[in-house]
């Protein structure tokens, strides 16, 4: 519409204030969801189903290529639950007792290289980051369809039990994704912030997150804004699906709705929800002591807790808040956030905090401690677990032979004694040590995890001063290489993202078009007839509800020719009001007026 | 030797408002913190961390008031050990947490290393605030090895759990 853009320029497709636009996204094993807090205001964007939550869903061809995302993909290979295996290696996998998944049949056995995990899908070998990478980018269309901007920063909600290498894990698939990611909340912590911040609460609060993979229990204290982790526990492999895998191997056919319609209804197909409850009432206790086992670590009495704040779809299992009722009193057990979306809700107003108010103050801790090994596989605890981040330690070594002219590091995550019963997280070595006698050259070694939990470490050999930065390189992520080879992949098969980007181009100009027609409409200084006018209105209804992603066709292309052609019917059926508009700004510019005052 | 009592305006001694070094120190952070801050050293915020953590503990505070006099109890190489009747009472203690397996006597013997830690804390704020320094540290000292012992008997229990 030339004519319009002569006055007003339509705003770029980059937004100019890059720090306006920060998206929170909770990136769950069953759903995840992607949100905004914009003017006063919490949208949870909807796909063009309607749904907010998004199944964590990607199906892939027999070629290896993505083919759909969300509820309703379907190929010939459909991965859900992916997050399970974020940070994990072959080796991983056969030491955790993880419940089955449909997928198990297509990990490879990588264990010589200690790569990424990966899973065979038709020809290709796909790495579990590159799997998450896919549902990350379905939701990053989501935003930007409803947003009508590109979206590149975002906040990105983890567990609190995830370790450095699934942290890492999950950054690197963000970045593939195509986002900056501000901060790595933890899910609690995000879902404490929701609750925070909307019941203006202030005390000491305990939220138990039990989601499809994970379970978490974190307690925090809420001060005036501040929000203080104390502590974090949890199991990485205990959630809702194991649920569904208890009522599997029991027969039962369709575990995840029986599950669901029992925590209404005493009985369904069969099963009574006493039943379900004592199959379930194991892994239950094991999270119950996993609760208690906190408060007691961190010198706290269960009366000086506040209230207890339940997250994830699993919470609604009766039995849960039974049990929580019976430690902590049932007044105590809060619900009146829905757990399916809490944490989405707390990523959006950490989103919004980092990138405009910052108001309030998340002060976050590292979930395992962090350690050596030493000699006999002993593990030397540097920084110890429920530290408050960002921290840093150094720690002094020194040679043990003469003329020893490096030192090699094995840094592991975890709370055991042994290295060997810890997470590895990554190798490191301090070379050019000058030649010396044992036990002359000193090594100081520093530690720092950053606010994201995520681990540097620096070296200084006090003897010649040569200092040296470690860049740790995860165990079981993706190497450089790696990363830049998916993205050259990527580019290869971004056609439907350029078809994407020019369909989004459209619908903003449109928009820009509608608004400006509608404000002429309102402007007595134009003379329309009746009909005209009716014409103009119902053109620009045309438009608005082509315009609306619930309307879109399948084909991407095509709906971008029906935007275009709406918009060139709008600007042809208003062409009366738009001459008499342009007589006016002419008149005007001769007059010396500014455009704006019409 | 850092003084984190300087770092949060205080004058170095055992008895401390808690709840002033708390406010103090969300202060510092909603000034400091990497997510406030408009510069991007984290050097500040991490040094608030260390000192609100050692200020807001009774055992780290008096360490560190010790670590202040030149007593540094919490580097092992500086060979600080406790006198020979404490060491007899902890490898017993050792020894005991080692047989324990009966949750029962887990829970009383729990509260009883928790009421003697502050006893013996008790003891060092007493000799310190006389100027009894070597005293004082023998109190902490053993206070520091109930301390590991307690957390051998938590460990203890999660096992038999």
């Amino acid at each position: 519409m030339g004519l319009l853009q002569i006055q007003e320029p339509i705003p770029e497709l980059e937004n100019k204030d890059a720090t306006a636009v920060v998206v929170g996204i909770d990136l769950g094993t069953t759903n995840s969801l992607i949100g905004i807090f914009e003017n006063e205001k919490l949208t949870i964007f909807r796909d063009e189903n309607g749904d907010d939550m998004i199944a964590s869903k990607v199906a892939y061809n027999e070629d290896g290529e993505v083919v759909g995302v969300g509820k309703n993909a379907s190929g010939k290979y459909q991965i859900s639950s992916i997050k399970r295996l974020m940070g994990k290696n072959y080796s991983d996998l056969k030491k955790l007792s993880l419940s089955k998944n449909f997928y198990d049949d297509l990990i490879i056995d990588n264990t010589e290289n200690k790569d990424a995990i990966a899973l065979q899908i038709g020809n290709k070998k796909i790495s579990a980051i590159e799997i998450s990478a896919e549902i990350l980018k379905y939701l990053k269309k989501i935003a930007e369809k409803n947003l009508q901007k590109t979206v590149t920063k975002a906040v990105i909600t983890v567990p609190a039990y995830f370790d450095e290498n699934a942290k890492n894990a999950t950054k690197q698939s963000a970045e593939l994704a195509g986002f900056e990611v501000l901060r790595l909340v933890n899910e609690p912590t995000a879902g404490a912030f929701a609750y925070g911040l909307e019941n203006q609460s202030r005390g000491t609060y305990l939220v138990y997150d039990l989601g499809g993979g994970t379970f978490d229990v974190s307690i925090l204290k809420i001060d005036r804004g501040v929000f203080k982790v104390l502590g974090v526990a949890g199991d990485n492999n205990l959630g809702g699906d194991d649920f569904d895998e208890i009522l599997q191997e029991k027969g039962v056919k369709n575990p995840r709705e029986v599950k669901e319609k029992l925590s209404s209804q005493d009985f369904f197909e069969n099963i009574s929800r006493q039943e379900f409850e004592n199959l379930i009432s194991e892994k239950i206790n094991k999270t119950l002591t996993l609760t208690t086992d906190l408060i007691d670590d961190l010198e706290i009495e269960i009366s000086q807790i506040d209230g207890v704040i339940l997250i994830g779809g699993s919470t609604r299992i009766p039995l849960i808040q039974k049990k929580l009722a019976e430690i902590f009193g049932a007044k105590k057990i809060l619900t009146n956030l829905d757990p399916d979306r809490v944490v989405a809700i707390g990523a959006t107003h950490q989103a919004y905090n980092l990138s405009h108010s910052k108001n309030n103050l998340l002060l976050d801790v590292n979930p395992l401690s962090l350690g050596i090994e030493m000699m006999g596989g002993i593990v030397d605890k540097i920084i110890y677990r429920n530290s408050t981040i960002p921290i840093a330690k150094a720690k002094e070594f020194t040679t043990y032979m003469d003329n020893q002219n490096a030192m090699k590091f094995h840094i592991v995550q975890g709370e055991r004694e042994f290295a060997q019963d810890c997470r590895s997280l990554a190798e490191f070595e301090v070379k050019n040590i000058p030649p010396l006698k044992a036990g002359i050259a000193r090594v100081r070694v520093v530690f720092t995890l950053d606010a994201d939990g995520l681990l540097t470490i620096t070296s200084e050999e006090k003897f010649t001063g040569e200092k040296q930065e470690i860049i740790v390189r995860p165990s079981y992520g993706l190497n450089e290489n790696d990363v830049k080879n998916i993205l050259l992949e990527s580019l290869k098969n971004s056609k439907t993202d350029i078809e994407n980007r020019l369909l989004t181009e459209v619908i903003v100009e449109a928009n820009h078009d509608i608004e400006i027609i509608k404000k002429d409409l309102k402007n007595p200084q134009f003379i329309l007839t009746e009909s005209e006018r009716k014409n103009i209105e119902s053109a620009i209804f045309d438009l608005e509800n082509l315009t609306l992603p619930k309307n879109f066709s399948k084909n991407i292309n095509e709906q971008r020719e029906l935007i275009d052609y709406g918009q060139k019917q709008l600007s042809k059926i208003a062409e009366n009001l738009i001459l008499q508009k342009v007589n006016v700004v002419l008149k005007q510019k001769i007059s010396g007026k500014n455009v704006d005052e019409i | 030797m850092k003084n984190y009592f300087e770092l949060f305006n205080l004058t170095p001694k055992f008895t401390i408002d808690l709840s002033e070094i708390e406010k103090k120190y969300h202060q510092f952070q909603n000034q400091f913190h990497p997510d406030k801050a408009d510069f991007d050293s984290i050097e500040h915020s991490i040094l608030i961390n260390e000192a609100y953590k050692i200020l807001s503990d009774d055992f780290l505070r008096a360490s560190h008031l010790l670590q202040l006099k030149n007593i540094d109890i919490e580097n092992d190489e500086n060979h600080i050990k406790p006198d020979i009747t404490t060491l007899q009472e902890i490898l017993d203690l050792q020894e005991k947490i080692f047989e324990i397996d009966n949750l029962d006597e887990i829970l009383v013997l729990k509260n009883n290393l928790n009421s003697q830690i502050k006893k013996l804390i008790n003891d060092f704020q007493n000799n310190f605030e006389a100027n009894k320094f070597n005293e004082a540290t023998q109190f902490l000292i053993k206070a520091k090895y109930l301390k590991k012992s307690l957390i051998d008997l938590k460990n203890r229990q999660k096992n038999l759990n």
